[in-house]
């Protein structure tokens, strides 16, 4: 009997030759017998999956489908996903039904690991927390959390808005989240209770922080309300906190900013006003509590804070014409050198969102070393953080008609129909090289994809058409989630969403010839 | 250092290669460079009248891997970065080596098997993109005729792998 010459081909060579072929034709070939179908299963597929799909099992951590499927619906379901992002066809959903609706609230929420492999997002409505779980049908449930008392039981009596989530960061390992509140409380908590069939998810406390910034006191495990975080970011150990607090007159210090008197009354109030409060970034070691925070003291409000990946530098954006500062971090997290300011702009402004791509985005040259970062003008900035910064003087150049960008800055993405500020960012989506952009105004998002920014992107608009800013964003492999002031939404682009499924989607193309017309997505 | 020097005054050298069937080929050594294989036995060994044994390529087989090697002797080296990424982008192969790899399927194999030995890897990725653009756009049936594959699934586990890759299909 005469062998097939193709089956006999070494593995290594005949790998090669797999890698010109596209998927209909391995999967044609996988059903020709055993041996292919084995190759192609166990090596072919996973490699073309990754490399040209964009296929990242980091990236859909909250589809469990993923993680008994066969390669072969996995590599189908990627190239179907990476075509919807391509053609901006995605169906929008509202969490919970067209129905709900938060109590009107400042939002915030956060991809996380509660479980090894299962992600979820954590959301912070008000004072309580909630959880959003893809069911394996991809719909999703809405989980109550339920914080069990700690060791502190909370106080009784009206509270107000001080016990409001301000902001979460993910802990040390899966089931462990920070959160901070108005009040300047700072807690470390895990889960105790998985939530079984309509039952709550339950956590607990297990350390406090202390969030005093020296100016500002923070009486009674940071209840007195005099320091509140804005915004906490955390990798690996570290944990950042980006915080204001308000200084009682009479306790002020007399610093030489404050002492500067001015005549005329109205401008001297406005001033005191401002120098009462003073502002920090504070780096603490999730894993010790009971150590005290390093304090880097900010001359304007700090409104967002990211560690990079690497864990060697932290970037925080802040109000005032340099308004995005990078300080690097040595190998135990501790700040080296002074901070740089990555950006001078000619008015006051102030940068709401920093984030980094995901370490395997493909969107971008060296993600490790981009920053990207929304700004009040509307515009978000991407930084190359290998370029020096320019010097602080060349600002006056950006009030000329022809000012040149940055060199630092190597793109910048904008809506040629919208000066809306930009509120919150993600990067994510299909081979993580997908830009998504929350901006103040009636729940529209901005997407780019950074791979071609020059074709311009889209504004998309939520699911519900509230008014309101997208205050959140986070971004995985088929799903864009958010929130408003009013709901939770996903936009979804995975692979067999079919039209009768969520929402029709409306959008505006950002290229100039369009007029700015709204469209459908998938239509 | 002074292999450096061998090399270069060598490239106006012939060189003699001997293969498996006890052939001799004498080539230009720009043409035989063309094999990182024998460029790295030629740096190693210096200059030496002896024959170089290829004990895994035939003389028919040499032969025509060596008209390629002679048509492409100018060639610059192809950049590192090419050789990853736009590989396995694009199978389309130019029109003197398209003409040139119209043989028989052994051949083609042979082709492979002896640029994959040699370290051609030009040559090797032009029989790749070959075998490749004849299994495109066939169904496995034909597929199996054309490489002379034996089936040898169940029919329950065919069935199986049918249903499996139309699944993207079904939903």
């Amino acid at each position: 009997m005469c062998l097939s010459l193709l089956q006999q081909l070494p593995s290594e060579l005949l790998n090669h030759l797999l890698s010109f072929l596209p998927l209909d034709s391995l999967l044609a070939l996988s059903s020709t017998s055993r041996s292919f179908h084995e190759l192609i299963i166990s090596t072919t597929l996973p490699r073309l999956a990754r490399t040209t799909y964009g296929y990242s099992p980091r990236s859909i951590k909250h589809l469990g489908f993923h993680q008994c499927a066969s390669w072969v619906r996995r590599t189908l379901w990627a190239r179907q996903v990476a075509k919807r992002w391509d053609n901006w066809d995605a169906r929008g959903f509202i969490v919970g039904g067209p129905g709900r609706e938060f109590k009107k609230c400042l939002p915030t929420m956060r991809m996380w690991e509660v479980e090894r492999g299962i992600e979820v997002i954590l959301v912070g409505k008000g004072r309580d927390l909630e959880m959003w779980l893809t069911r394996s049908d991809g719909g999703v449930d809405v989980v109550p959390v339920l914080i069990a008392p700690g060791r502190q039981a909370r106080k009784a009596g009206n509270v107000g808005g001080l016990e409001d989530v301000t902001s979460l960061a993910r802990g040390t390992r899966p089931g462990e989240i920070l959160i901070s509140r108005v009040s300047g409380r700072l807690q470390r908590l895990r889960v105790v209770q998985h939530p079984s069939r309509g039952s709550r998810l339950v956590l607990e406390e297990t350390a406090q922080y202390s969030t005093e910034t020296g100016t500002g006191r923070t009486g009674g495990g940071g209840l007195s309300g005099s320091t509140s975080i804005q915004a906490l970011h955390s990798e690996g150990p570290l944990l950042v906190a980006a915080s204001t607090s308000r200084t009682p007159p009479s306790s002020r210090p007399a610093t030489p900013a404050s002492a500067v008197s001015s005549t005329a009354s109205l401008a001297h109030t406005l001033k005191d006003l401002s120098s009462s409060s003073s502002h920090a970034v504070s780096l603490y070691s999730i894993a010790s509590p009971w150590q005290s925070p390093t304090i880097l003291p900010f001359a304007t409000r700090p409104w967002s804070v990211h560690v990079a990946p690497s864990k060697r530098w932290l970037a925080v954006g802040h109000s005032g014409t340099s308004p995005l500062s990078l300080i690097h971090l040595d190998s135990t997290g501790s700040p080296v050198l002074l901070s740089i300011s990555l950006a001078h702009t000619p008015r006051s402004t102030a940068v709401y969102a920093v984030t980094t791509p995901p370490i395997d985005s493909c969107g971008f040259l060296n993600p490790e070393q981009t920053l990207l970062a929304a700004f009040y003008d509307s515009t978000t900035r991407i930084y190359d953080l290998r370029i020096p910064p320019p010097p602080s003087d060349i600002v006056s150049a950006w009030d000329q008609p022809r000012f040149e960008r940055p060199s630092n800055e190597i793109m910048r993405l904008s809506d040629p129909w919208s000066d809306d500020p930009a509120f919150s960012l993600a990067v994510g989506g299909a081979a993580g090289s997908y830009v998504a952009v929350g901006t103040a105004r009636n729940a529209a998002i901005r997407l780019f994809d950074a791979r071609q920014p020059a074709s311009g992107g889209i504004t998309a608009f939520a699911p519900g058409r509230d008014r309101s800013p997208v205050y959140g964003l986070e971004m995985e492999g088929s799903r864009l989630w958010g929130v408003s002031e009013k709901r939770g939404f996903w936009l979804d682009f995975d692979a067999f969403l079919g039209k009768e499924d969520g929402e029709r989607v409306p959008f505006v193309g950002h290229v100039k010839g369009e007029g700015g017309a709204l469209r459908w997505m998938g239509e | 250092m002074s292999a450096r020097g061998e090399a270069e005054q060598g490239s106006e050298t012939n060189v003699t290669l001997q293969t498996s069937d006890d052939e001799q080929f004498k080539v230009d050594r720009d043409v035989a460079n063309r094999s990182v294989l024998i460029r790295n036995m030629l740096e190693d060994v210096g200059e030496s009248e002896q024959a170089i044994p290829l004990p895994n390529v035939s003389a028919n087989v040499l032969k025509k891997v060596l008209e390629w090697c002679e048509h492409h002797k100018k060639d610059p080296e192809p950049l590192a970065e090419d050789l990853d990424d736009n590989r396995r982008k694009t199978t389309e192969i130019s029109d003197w080596d398209a003409k040139f790899i119209q043989v028989d399927q052994e051949m083609l194999f042979e082709i492979i098997l002896a640029a994959n030995y040699l370290d051609i890897k030009p040559l090797l990725d032009v029989g790749c993109k070959t075998v490749a653009n004849m299994i495109k756009g066939k169904q496995p049936e034909e597929i199996r005729k054309l490489f002379n594959i034996v089936n040898d699934f169940t029919p329950e586990e065919e069935a199986q792998i049918k249903k499996e890759n139309e699944w993207a299909e079904d939903r």
